[in-house]
């Protein structure tokens, strides 16, 4: 469950204030798939940025299965991005000096996850997306491709439990 | 902490690490045996003399007249400066305790130069030199006026009694008390020893056997002699004025040189060790200096090639102390392997040290301090660039170019 009332997103700089989001309101069931479209400079990347709980937003309330996100703390707020909330950037933000295997370990080790279940999640989340030869590899031997799938593995592996459970995340790909 | 993946990425871009690391290692090496020789100069400037520094002085002077009669006019001074009522004790004396320069002899517990032997500085002193000196015998008693004796000049002539400090005693005598024992000169004229000094410096404080000293009985000639005076506390400085006064106003065929204070002397004697301790203490505060500014630099240039990649990591759950930790630890690690290439170094300087220029070898508890030194100024240095680090905001994740 996701609920966005009249989130309302300013940024400041000396010289001027830009409404980034101005009175937002989304309701997004489980289940169902949103796509956000707009202009350049429409505010896609803010909304995707508070959705995440990358940024914080101004005014207006934001619910995220039934928690009060605007009421957490920095920490609180990280636990929720590693538990609930799955990245894949534009530029997929592999890290370089990682391999495959690592870059997908990531936010499994911030859970503070056993051994054994952190290579289980990813060998399965890397297994669906068809990478499990290229564990080895650095980002930079892969292609745009393989980058991307090692990225939304890395955002699915939270989620998977053992082999092939089908809860759907909400997965986000900001652009 | 998990430093496997930290170790993996410090393994791809090693370069800045490595070199780090190095100077870490070198810093480490060098502050560990400096720190050591300051502690032994430091422990060498604070020894106990034995000798009653503070309150003793010497009055340089040479005989400049027809009227200068040797011991009479010597006599006659040191009647002078005993008069004045600051002055504890004088006498007369052929070298300055302390100062670098002195006279030494053999002495052998047997005749032709057999048996135990044992190399004494010696001064040649008046029955007021022990008092002069401000020591204390253990044993026996002090020679009196009546042996004293002013020998002719060239002559091999030997006391027929002297003082020696315990040290010299356990040298020549190990198991048994030397006291009233006699000993031998180099050209086997015997010597009786009168009396055992607790303990006092000599001439040389870089001698190993600066404690082995003696007290002859014997006015020395005037081409070395001079006077040493002992003040009552407290009053050296205006004894050494009234002493100089009192000495001018007797006209005998000398003149007065100077009057330097003991303290002056020992200060200028120990000048070259404390030289050394302050230089080496600079030497350390660079090296450290040096070293905590390589790891800041290290720290702030990986921080801040990583912003996206710190961002990404807030992104997917990373909390602001997961970061600090992060590269506090990268950092720990770096040091760790400098450290433990210190060690070595360190163990390898010292052993150089102490085999070419004849130093104690290094001690174990140093390195120990070493290492918990280096360890918290790179933890400090690497502070500041690791909390920066951990406030850099997960947006950066979509924000950055
Ligand atoms: N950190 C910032 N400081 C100031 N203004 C900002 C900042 N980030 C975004 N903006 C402004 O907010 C507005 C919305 O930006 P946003 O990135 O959300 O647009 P977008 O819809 O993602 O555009 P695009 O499709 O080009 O990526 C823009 O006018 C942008 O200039
Ligand atoms: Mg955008």
């Amino acid at each position: 469950m996701f609920e966005m009332t009249q989130v309302t997103k300013a940024y400041r700089t000396d010289l001027l204030e830009t409404h980034a989001l101005r009175e937002f309101s989304l309701k997004v069931d489980k289940g169902e798939f949103v796509a956000v479209t707009g202009p350049s400079g429409s505010g896609k990347t803010t909304f995707l940025n508070v959705a995440g709980l990358l940024e914080t937003f101004d005014s207006g309330s934001y619910r995220l299965d039934d928690v009060d996100v605007s009421k957490l703390d920095d920490d609180a707020r990280s636990r929720v991005r590693n538990h609930k909330i799955g990245f894949i950037f534009q530029s997929f933000n592999l890290i370089p000096d990682l391999n495959v295997f690592d870059n997908v370990d990531v936010p499994l080790r911030y859970r503070r996850m056993q051994a054994a279940e952190r290579r289980e999640r990813i060998n399965s989340a890397l297994d669906l997306v068809g990478l499990s030869s290229r564990m080895k590899h650095l980002p930079s031997q892969l292609s745009g491709g393989q980058q991307q799938r090692v990225a939304i593995a890395r955002a699915r592996s939270r989620v998977i439990r053992h082999c092939c459970s089908r809860t759907n995340p909400p997965a986000t790909s900001i652009r | 902490m998990d430093i496997k993946p930290i170790l993996s990425s410090l393994r791809r871009s090693p370069t800045g690490a490595i070199l780090v690391a190095l100077q870490i290692a070198l810093a480490l090496a060098i502050v560990v045996n400096s720190l050591f020789i300051i502690v032994q100069r430091f422990e060498k400037v604070n020894r106990d003399p034995g000798v009653d520094v503070p309150n003793i002085f010497f009055v340089g002077w040479v005989p400049s007249s027809d009227s200068y009669q040797g011991e009479v006019t010597m006599r006659e001074d040191l009647a002078t400066l005993r008069s004045l009522p600051g002055v504890k004790a004088a006498t007369v004396i052929n070298a300055v305790p302390l100062s670098g320069g002195g006279s030494s002899t053999s002495v052998f517990t047997e005749p032709n130069e057999k048996g135990r032997r044992a190399d004494m500085n010696y001064f040649e002193v008046d029955e007021q030199g022990l008092d002069t000196f401000g020591v204390t015998l253990t044993e026996g008693r002090n020679f009196d006026a009546t042996i004293v004796t002013k020998p002719p000049r060239n002559s091999s002539f030997s006391p027929s009694g002297i003082l020696v400090t315990q040290d010299v005693a356990k040298e020549l005598f190990p198991k048994e008390s030397a006291l009233g024992k006699t000993i031998y000169t180099g050209t086997s004229q015997p010597v009786t020893i009168l009396g055992i000094i607790d303990h006092m410096h000599g001439s040389w404080p870089g001698w190993d056997n600066v404690g082995d000293v003696a007290l002859f009985p014997v006015i020395p000639d005037e081409t070395y002699a001079r006077y040493m005076v002992r003040a009552q506390p407290g009053q050296r400085d205006a004894m050494m004025k009234q002493a100089e006064e009192a000495l001018n106003k007797v006209d005998n065929g000398r003149v007065i040189l100077k009057v330097r204070s003991l303290e002056y002397i020992a200060a200028n004697t120990y000048a070259d060790d404390r030289a050394m301790a302050v230089y080496l203490s600079v030497v350390i505060a660079l090296l450290l200096g040096i070293a905590a500014l390589g790891i800041f630099g290290l720290a702030a240039f990986n921080v801040s090639t990583r912003t996206k990649q710190i961002g990404t990591r807030r992104a997917v759950g990373a909390r602001r102390t997961d970061i600090l930790k992060y590269f506090l630890a990268e950092n720990w690690l770096i040091t760790s392997l400098g450290v433990v290439l210190g060690c070595v170094l360190a163990l390898l300087l010292g052993y150089w040290l102490s085999t070419t220029f004849e130093l104690p070898r290094l001690k174990l508890y140093y390195l120990v301090l070493g290492v918990v030194g280096l360890w918290i100024v790179s933890l400090a240095a690497a502070f500041r660039p690791a909390r920066r680090a951990s406030l850099v905001s997960p947006a950066i994740a979509t924000r950055t170019v």
